[in-house]
């Protein structure tokens, strides 16, 4: 945990002092104690000790309006060295009607609408205020993560605002802007829409739309149609497009871009209670006339209580290379409080620039077992053989304790 | 008269608005299993949204306002993919280097197979991998080894006759030996980077977070001055210019 992390838990006890306390306040969450080890692309050992903390204070006040909610994790690298790493995910605290149907959240908090999410150090208001439409306003400091911790630069804003009505018979329909400062200059602005229409029996349509202002271009489109119709069988239909954008602060967003387009059939079928069968298949457009097609087939099976077991196979053919392959995997309960994961995972592919085709294999089993009502321990281990690697072999051990 | 589009609009929203649709508390069923929510979705009319698919399914039915997923989920299950983490350790997911969890689409050798994947939404890698995740791991490469056309020699793999070896077989100074006076294409910039930074910009990002090496050809200024504007530019280039507080011009202008 950094130094601004630490000051913003601080402020939030501080916050806490000022709510009159509740007669008894409940605390919950869970202590995960992780080990893992593992072998890196370049063939160096690490061995990550890391300690994961997640909790959720509720009747911190009398009329239980006021929770405080948190989750981070701090690791290091035993093998390696370093130091130790901290990240906080988030770690806020709500107040529910602090205003006439007002909900507020202070501290830093993951947010999503419809034009973009992020994680931000900051406030985010929900009110009701006047019938069916919902306003949500939220922004702070811009937290990003790099890969070892906070990359966040003096002057990384994010805020968003959506507009929903609530009430509409079995849809939904959310209008949102969000915008970003790289130090403290412009660099995103995007408008969304996000609907969805249930049609009773027959189905339902969805659409989101997002539309970057500062390149106007359609950031992403996504429609379809989803239908249940038929007992036991849904069928989805989906057009799907996007442009990636840049920041404006970045170089890149003065260069000319491609769209991907992607035209996308989806079924899943439900023999009966134990079997289920579900596949998917996607046309995809790069630009330029590079396409690809892939889809995917699996069948799920669940003999009785506590077994399942699943096979799927996926296959791509075009630009870019093809590649087939086909997982399964099983997971079975016994005694009420052990359960046994297995599964392994085979591709074999041939890259655009490649002459021959290569396959890699991947292997897992895991464990996990309930010592207690609040305590569990629990295993996992891989191994991956493919073309580069004899083995990449790595594991994880848990120790969870619930409170 | 200009007022009545807007008006019909409110009017008809006003109208659809007359039923109140309130979400059903979903708390008291967190623990079910989910058969048990499909068989009473689908008695209702519902289309259960826990399917296979519901990796990128679950989106729309995220951001829309009065969402329930918080009733049955913590936030850490949405940061745990989003952004990293692994409180709730699932015995099916594999790590990636360092405690965090891989995606359902990074299977088998990831490192080897990312390169075909990297054709799909080029926005779906930076959900979760900043540029500089990319780059720790590939600037360890020469670039002529990874598999972009563009960077490759275009001469290496040519053979010298039908069937005999290939260029890349002899050693730079003996090229006069075969080719006397010559100018020879030696590392060559390959046309396909053209149409290979259209279609996934991001990945040239990944090495290049500056695009340095881009502005070599593609300034206004110096090199080859190769415009690299979009169609829409004469009516963008305003906004970009003041959003960023001119820092990208000026790279180049």
């Amino acid at each position: 945990m950094n130094i601004r992390s630490g000051i913003l838990l601080v402020a939030l006890l501080v916050l806490c002092i000022g709510f009159p306390p509740a007669e008894a306040a409940s605390l919950s969450g869970r202590s995960s104690t992780q080990a893992l080890w593992f072998s890196d692309e370049f063939g160096e050992d690490h061995f990550d000790l890391s300690q994961y903390l997640r909790f959720n204070a509720r009747k911190l006040d009398s009329k239980d309006t006021l929770s405080a909610t948190g989750y981070g994790r701090a690791w290091g690298d035993a093998a390696q060295g370093g130091g130790v790493e901290g990240r906080l995910y988030y770690l806020y605290i709500d107040k529910k009607d602090l205003a006439k149907r007002t909900d507020v959240r202070v501290g830093r908090q993951f947010f999503f609408v419809s034009a973009g999410s992020a994680i931000v150090d900051g406030a985010r208001v929900d009110t009701r205020p006047f019938g069916p439409v919902a306003i949500t306003a939220v922004g702070g400091r811009n937290v990003l993560f790099n890969t070892t911790g906070e990359a966040t630069k003096r002057g990384d804003f994010a805020a968003a605002v959506q507009a929903s009505l609530t009430n509409i018979p079995q849809g939904s329909a959310d209008l949102s802007y969000f915008i970003s400062y790289d130090e403290n200059d412009l660099a995103k602005e995007i408008v969304g829409l996000a609907a969805a229409k249930r049609f009773s029996k027959y189905g339902e349509l969805y659409t989101q739309l997002r539309y970057d202002l500062l390149s106007e271009v359609w950031n992403e489109i996504q429609a379809g149609a989803r239908t249940a119709i038929l007992p036991k069988f849904i069928f989805t239909a989906e057009y799907f497009r996007s442009i990636p954008v840049f920041e404006a602060t970045s170089i890149f967003s003065v260069f000319a871009v491609d769209r991907f387009q992607e035209v996308l059939f989806r079924a899943q079928y439900d023999v009966d209670p134990k079997l289920s069968l579900n596949g998917e298949y996607r046309n995809e457009r790069y630009g330029g006339g590079d396409k690809a097609n892939a889809g995917e087939v699996g069948l799920r099976y669940r003999p009785r209580d506590g077994i399942s077991l699943y096979g799927a196979g996926i296959w791509r053919t075009g630009t870019g290379g093809n590649l087939a392959g086909f997982e399964i995997s099983g997971d079975t309960v016994f005694r009420k409080n052990y359960i046994l994961s297995a599964g392994v995972q085979h591709d074999s592919f041939r890259r655009e620039l490649g002459t021959g085709y290569d396959s890699a294999t991947r292997f897992w089993v895991g464990g996990e077992a309930r010592l207690k009502k609040n305590i569990s321990v629990q295993a996992r281990i891989e191994d991956t053989i493919s073309t580069d690697f004899n083995k990449d072999f790595r594991g994880r051990l848990a120790l969870n304790v619930d409170f | 008269m200009k007022k009545l589009p807007l008006l019909i609009v409110v009017v008809a929203l006003a109208a659809g608005a007359t039923m109140l649709f309130a979400a059903e508390d979903h708390r008291p069923y967190r623990e079910m299993k989910i058969p048990e929510c499909t068989e009473c979705h689908r008695e209702s009319n519902v289309i259960p949204n826990h399917g296979a698919a519901w990796n990128t399914e679950h989106r729309l039915t995220a951001v829309k306002a009065g969402a329930n997923c918080a009733m049955c989920h913590e936030q850490s299950f949405c940061t745990d993919c989003h952004f990293g983490g692994g409180i709730d350790a699932n015995l099916h997911v594999s790590t990636d280097r360092g405690p965090n969890y891989k995606p359902k689409n990074h299977r088998s050798s990831f490192i080897e197979v990312h390169p075909i994947s990297a054709f799909d939404n080029p926005n779906s890698c930076a959900r979760c991998h900043p540029a500089s995740f990319c780059s720790d791991c590939h600037k360890r490469f020469r670039p002529e080894e990874l598999m972009f056309q563009s960077h490759r020699k275009g001469w290496s793999d040519l053979t010298t006759t039908p069937g005999g070896p290939k260029h890349s077989t002899f050693p730079p100074d003996s090229c006069q030996t075969c080719h006397p006076g010559s100018v020879l294409p030696a590392h060559q910039w390959s046309g396909a980077h053209a149409r290979e930074a259209k279609r996934n910009l991001p990945t040239c990002q990944a090495c290049h977070a500056d695009g340095d090496i881009c502005l070599k050809c593609h300034s206004a200024r110096t090199g080859l001055r190769v415009n690299p504007h979009p169609d829409n530019w004469g009516s963008i280039k305003g906004k970009l210019n003041r959003a960023a507080g001119q820092r990208t011009c000026v790279k180049c202008h």
